[in-house]
C-alpha cells in the first residue's frame, strides 16, 4: 500500500452497484420512453432505445402551456427556498438564547410537526381566503413560507457555532441582525444548502395545495399540470414521459448544486451526540 | 477590493453554475436563430414512380395528425417533375400520401414530425406511386 493512501475495501461496491442499477434503472425507463414512446409492455423489452427522437417533449411544448407551469412553479419554489432560509434562520438564532417559555416554544414546534398537513388544509384555505390569496403565487408559497424541521436544522448548525465569535461582535457594537446574516449564515452553508434543498423539493411537490387553492388554468403549478396531462392523454406513453422529465430534472438541478454541502448536512447531524 | 476582483471571485467560485447556464443560454440562442430561420411552414417534396420518374399532375394530400382525430386534408397537385410545395402550414405531425389515376399507392400515407410548427419540411423520401398494369 502506498504512503498516505488508505485501501479501501472492493466488497461493498459488490453490492452497491446492483442497487444503485435499481434504483436508476426505472429513472432510465422513463427517459427512454420519452425519447422513444414504447409503452411499458413492448415485448422483447430492450434496455437501448429504438429510433430516439425529442418529438415527445416538442408535443408537450405544444399541447400544455408549459412555460407557464414550470413559472410558476419556479416562482414559487423561489418564494418558498428565500422565505424559509430568512424565517427558518431568525427562528433558529433566537433558539440560541436563553428566553422564558423556550421549552415550551420547542415543545410546540415539536408537536406541530406530529399535525398532518391534510387536517390542517381547511383552516389554512380559510386563513388564505381571508388573506384574499387564493388564486395567486404568494397563495401557493403561504402554507410553505416557514418549515419547522428547517427550523431546527438551523438551530442545531447555530449551536456548533462558538459563542465566543457572537460575543466578540455584540462588543465591538454589531447588531443581532447583522450577527445573525454576516456571521451566522455564513458559516452555516450545510444547513442553508439543506433547507434550499428540501424546500425547493417540497414545494416542487407539492399537489393537494395547489389543486385547493388554484380556480385558474393558468395559476397551475407542474404537478397539476401532470396530472391535467394524464386526464388528457393517457394513452399516449410518449408526451407524458417526456413531461415527467421536464419535471423531475429541475429538482436533480437543485439537488446536484447543493449536494456536498446537504451531504456535509447530514453527516454532521449524524456525527453530533 | 475592487468591483473586478469582486466579480472575478464570484466567477471563480460559481464556474460550473456559470459554465452550465451558459450552455444552455447558448444553445437557446442557435435555437432560436434556426426557427427564425426556418418558420415558412413548407413541405415539400417528390412523388416519383416505381423507376424513380416524377409523376405529373399527382394529387398529394395533407393531413394533420393529432392522437384522436385527423382533420380535413390540404389538397395540392404535383407538377410536371412530380414536384409539390405546400407553403405557410402551421402543423407538428402529419400524415402525406399521392395519388393519381392509373397508380397505386403502396405505402399509403406516410406519417411525419416537424421540430415546430411552421418548420420548413423537405420529405426524407419521395412518394411513391406504381402504375397498374393493365390486364
Amino acid at each position: 500500500m502506498s504512503r498516505g493512501r488508505l485501501k479501501r475495501p472492493v466488497w461493498p461496491h459488490l453490492f452497491l452497484i446492483p442497487l444503485t442499477l435499481v434504483m436508476i434503472v426505472p429513472l432510465y425507463w422513463v427517459f427512454k420512453t420519452s425519447l422513444t414512446g414504447e409503452i411499458l409492455y413492448t415485448y422483447p423489452p430492450s434496455l437501448i432505445p429504438k429510433n430516439p427522437n425529442l418529438f415527445y417533449y416538442i408535443d408537450v411544448y405544444y399541447w400544455i402551456p408549459f412555460l407557464r407551469y414550470l413559472w410558476n412553479s419556479l416562482f414559487v419554489s423561489a418564494i418558498v427556498v428565500v422565505s424559509n432560509i430568512v424565517i427558518n434562520s431568525m427562528a433558529g438564532f433566537s433558539l440560541r438564547y436563553s428566553f422564558p417559555g423556550k421549552k415550551m416554544v420547542i415543545l410546540i414546534f415539536l408537536s406541530c410537526m406530529l399535525i398532518p398537513f391534510q387536517t390542517t388544509i381547511i383552516p389554512a384555505f380559510l386563513i388564505t381566503k381571508q388573506f384574499g390569496l387564493i388564486d395567486t403565487h404568494f397563495g401557493l408559497a403561504f402554507p410553505l413560507l416557514t418549515t419547522i424541521i428547517n427550523i431546527f436544522i438551523f438551530k442545531s448548525a447555530f449551536d456548533a457555532i462558538p459563542k465566543s465569535l457572537s460575543d466578540a461582535a455584540r462588543i465591538d457594537g454589531m447588531p443581532e441582525w447583522k450577527i445573525l446574516f454576516r456571521i451566522f449564515l455564513p458559516l452555516s452553508k450545510p444547513a442553508i444548502a439543506t433547507n434550499i434543498i428540501l424546500t425547493f423539493l417540497w414545494s416542487w411537490n407539492n399537489f393537494i395545495w395547489p389543486l385547493v387553492i388554484i380556480r385558474t388554468k393558468e395559476m397551475q403549478t407542474m404537478p397539476l399540470g401532470l396530472a391535467r396531462f394524464l386526464s388528457y392523454f393517457e394513452p399516449s406513453s410518449g408526451p407524458l414521459y417526456a413531461f415527467t422529465i421536464l419535471v423531475i430534472v429541475p429538482v436533480i438541478i437543485v439537488f446536484l448544486w447543493n449536494q456536498k454541502s446537504f451531504i456535509s448536512s447530514m453527516i454532521s447531524g449524524a456525527l453530533k451526540g | 477590493m475592487s468591483l473586478g476582483s469582486t466579480l472575478l471571485d464570484i466567477v471563480k467560485r460559481n464556474k460550473g453554475a456559470i459554465i452550465f447556464f451558459s450552455v444552455i443560454g447558448l444553445s437557446i440562442g442557435i435555437w432560436s436563430i434556426y426557427v427564425r430561420a426556418n418558420d415558412d411552414g413548407i413541405i415539400e417534396g417528390l412523388v416519383v414512380d416505381q423507376h424513380g420518374r416524377g409523376v405529373a399532375n399527382a394529387i398529394v394530400l395533407l393531413q394533420k395528425k393529432g392522437y384522436d382525430i385527423l382533420d380535413e386534408p390540404i389538397v395540392t397537385t404535383a407538377d410536371e417533375y412530380g414536384y409539390f410545395i405546400y407553403e405557410d402550414v402551421a402543423m407538428l405531425e402529419f400524415v402525406i400520401g399521392a395519388e393519381r389515376e392509373g397508380y397505386i399507392t403502396p405505402e399509403g400515407r406516410i406519417s411525419y414530425h416537424r421540430y415546430f410548427l411552421k418548420h420548413n419540411f423537405e420529405l426524407p423520401e419521395p412518394l411513391l406511386l406504381i402504375k397498374e398494369v393493365a390486364q
